[in-house]
């Protein structure tokens, strides 16, 4: 793990009216996002003040600039209607807590999508289950290895833009998917379990990454 | 014969159109609810999918 001032990126953002000016620069725990300015995780942590201006931006759909530790920027946005999380984190020495920020776009957090699927994590199984349980594909975790193997080969799992989290967009249709499980099974590349009985399924930690 | 099953429900969304009170004008009305899908494997390869399909005219 390494020293926060090392894994943390900025994310600085400025809004300037007849009026006033806005100019707020907080420290960015984890970013997730694609090309052409898209973001699609934030996550934040500063004063009350701060957090509170962001929720209003990222909900505004305003364009703000993110650096990642290794000091390179991007201008995105998190689109219409994001989702907003706000909490807070006490730290010992500090009078008032740190309010924590996480937002995520509609694509990300859309359980309907059918062509691509956004994750927040790159870990085989996790990518598996998700795609089992977001298309309802009758399944088992061992055959996890071989269908992403294919969706590898056939370019269809991408990596996302970012830190912290280890993002990936997989690219497939429900449809799609169903196929390549025909033809795992009629391959025999697919096997059944040996037994009868439910599906077990084993349980799935998210660990987050460090920069 | 053996098989894996998947469950699950899906949201479908209707939409009604009525005419208004005020000529040419259209309400759109539009009613959430979900509906059963059932997706089986067999052993052989084969795969059915047991969901709501629209009924033909």
């Amino acid at each position: 793990m390494k020293n926060a001032h090392e894994r943390f990126g900025r994310l600085m953002y400025r809004r300037q009216t007849e009026k006033t000016a806005t100019n707020l620069r907080v420290s960015l725990d984890a970013f997730m996002g694609e090309e052409r300015g898209k973001a699609h995780l934030v996550s934040v942590v500063g004063g009350d003040v701060e957090i509170r201006a962001l929720a209003d931006a990222f909900a505004n759909g305003d364009l703000f600039t993110v650096m990642d530790p290794y000091g390179n920027e991007s201008i995105v946005s998190l689109g219409e209607k994001p989702m907003c999380y706000r909490g807070s984190i006490v730290v010992s020495g500090r009078k008032r807590p740190l309010r924590h920020l996480v937002s995520c776009s509609q694509e990300l957090a859309d359980s309907t999508a059918d062509g691509k699927l956004l994750l927040v994590s790159d870990d085989q199984l996790f990518i598996w289950s998700s795609l089992v349980c977001h298309y309802g594909l009758p399944a088992t975790p061992d055959w996890g290895p071989w269908l992403i193997s294919q969706l590898q080969q056939q370019k269809r799992i991408q990596p996302l833009l970012g830190f912290g989290y280890a993002g990936v967009a997989v690219k497939a249709k429900r449809k799609e998917l169903l196929a390549l499980l025909r033809r795992g099974l009629s391959s025999k590349q697919l096997a059944f379990p040996l037994r009868n009985g439910a599906v077990e399924w084993p349980a799935i930690y998210l660990a987050k990454g460090t920069a | 014969m053996r098989h894996i099953a998947q469950w699950r429900s899906v949201k479908y969304v209707d939409e009604f159109n009525e005419e208004g009170e005020t000529e040419g004008e259209t309400i759109i009305r539009k009613r959430e609810r979900f509906s059963h899908e059932l997706t089986l494997a067999y052993e052989s390869g084969h795969i059915v999918e047991l969901k709501e399909t629209k009924e033909s005219a």
